[in-house]
């Protein structure tokens, strides 16, 4: 990339040319979150597993698909696999269909595992979807844009580098703690042992930086009390995409309203 | 919203990394406990509350990204928030049986909290080593609640015990210079008078 589209790129508003990464990230959070709440609602397991089905075709589209499954395989595996065992070997029934010391599969427990999983990985499936689907700096772009301070933003952001960078330094106070004799290797106590040798410098250098890192960010104005400009922008949210999330929202609303009567009655 | 003080500003990012990086650490070493709560606890008693009610959302959420029903547990962090604090306040972390004692109490109240998420809305599975005592127990003819409670109380015991000693030790060496320079100061620095 030269100088000049580096530069142009800053111009306009950040496009990704794709009809479900343009959203704008707090409606893409709203829609997701509505679907995955919807499913609680919803007295059907085929429900739940209709829409594990659509966010795998979303993720599809939005080609992420990789990313999603990658994180998202876990969450199937624990969930969908292991808590369908326990749970349909565990709950009470009346209908037996296996039996075996503790073990009693029944018609009932293999309805209300496939009712409580088909929930579990609906909603596991919006969250994960949501972020795999979006870049951190644009959501907390967009938040800013609705009014939550910047600091906000600073935090998340500033969360993600320090991880990585707490990682690395762990590594490297585990390595030389090691040359210095410590096992972390071995038996239960040896690796507990090691444990608070190499947490103690970690956390007791990260808060001592504290200080120099508040005034290398206040030399940058970090607190000045005015409006804060932005590097790169979002578009702005058209008339159809405000119209589709008000009537995604009153879909939950609906089926919330409906589910509330259907339990009175 | 009242101006905060800047180091406490600074500390919530170090707060949450500390409970990520700790908790990989625990997995890295292969410990059978988790310890992903030391950040929440230190910016807690160190800077109060709200301060420490962020770390311990922000963590979660963080958490969640990868396995999302973590969100469901959430309000036992914000509890060792609020904990955290009054601990500080009353000088709970001042000597080594005061501060087990501290953990014996929170593993308590965490598991009375996590118990009934765990056991009604996910049939006693969390999908990490507890299950394993959980599904156990359930073979062996034990109903979903104390089975679940059982396995909680356990984990929990030792792995807040852990925590709060290793939390002793870090507050017991943060410099005193950095310290009276953070909200909470005057319940960790004596004859500090009172602005």
């Amino acid at each position: 990339m030269d100088n000049i589209t580096f530069a142009n790129q800053f111009l306009n508003p950040r496009k990704y040319g794709n009809i479900i990464l343009d959203l704008n990230p707090i409606n893409r959070l709203n829609i997701f979150v509505a679907l995955g709440i919807s499913t609680f609602f919803v007295n059907n397991y085929w429900y739940g597993f209709a829409l594990v089905l659509l966010f795998f075709v979303i993720a599809a589209v939005a080609g992420r698909l990789k990313r999603y499954f990658s994180v998202y395989w876990k969450v199937l595996l624990l969930f969908g696999l292991f808590l369908f065992v326990i749970k349909a070997a565990f709950s009470p029934g009346e209908h037996m269909i296996f039996q075996l010391a503790g073990i009693h599969i029944s018609t009932e427990s293999i309805n209300s595992a496939l009712s409580l999983i088909s929930k579990v990985l609906s909603f596991s499936g919006a969250i994960v979807l949501f972020v795999q689907t979006t870049e951190w700096e644009d959501f907390t772009y967009a938040l800013e844009h609705a009014g939550v301070p910047h600091v906000v933003s600073f935090v998340v952001l500033s969360s993600f580098q320090t991880i990585s960078d707490l990682g690395k330094s762990a590594q490297v106070i585990m390595e030389s703690q090691k040359a210095r004799g410590i096992e972390t290797d071995g038996n239960l106590v040896k690796r507990a042992k090691a444990y608070i040798p190499v947490m103690g410098p970690l956390v007791l250098n990260a808060i001592s930086s504290v200080e120099e890192k508040s005034i290398a960010m206040d030399a940058r104005a970090f607190s000045a009390p005015v409006a804060h400009t932005h590097l790169m922008e979002l578009p702005e949210v058209t008339k159809s995409e405000k119209a589709f999330v008000v009537f995604i929202d009153l879909l939950l609303l609906a089926t919330i309203i409906g589910r509330i009567v259907i339990w009175l009655l | 919203m009242k101006q905060w003080n800047k180091l406490t500003i600074f500390l919530l990012p170090i707060g949450i990394a500390v409970n990520v990086v700790g908790g990989q650490l625990a997995i890295m070493l292969k410990l059978p406990v988790y310890l992903d709560c030391i950040g929440t606890f230190i910016v807690g008693s160190l800077c109060g509350i709200v301060p420490g009610l962020i770390v311990a959302v922000l963590t979660q959420i963080l958490n969640s990204i990868t396995l999302p029903t973590n969100l469901l547990y959430i309000e036992i962090g914000m509890l060792f928030a609020v904990l955290a604090h009054f601990f500080a306040k009353y000088e709970r972390f001042k000597t080594i049986p005061r501060t087990i004692l501290n953990g014996i109490l929170v593993a308590c109240v965490s598991c009375c909290l996590a118990v009934p998420t765990t056991a009604f809305l996910l049939g006693g599975f969390v999908g990490t080593g507890a299950s394993a005592i959980v599904t156990a127990l359930m073979a062996a003819g034990w109903s979903v609640l104390p089975a679940t409670f059982v396995s909680e109380l356990v984990t929990e015991m030792m792995d807040k015990v852990i925590c709060m000693i290793i939390i002793f030790f870090i507050l017991k060496s943060i410099p005193e210079r950095l310290i009276v320079k953070l909200p909470n100061a005057k319940f960790f620095v004596k004859d500090l008078e009172e602005e």
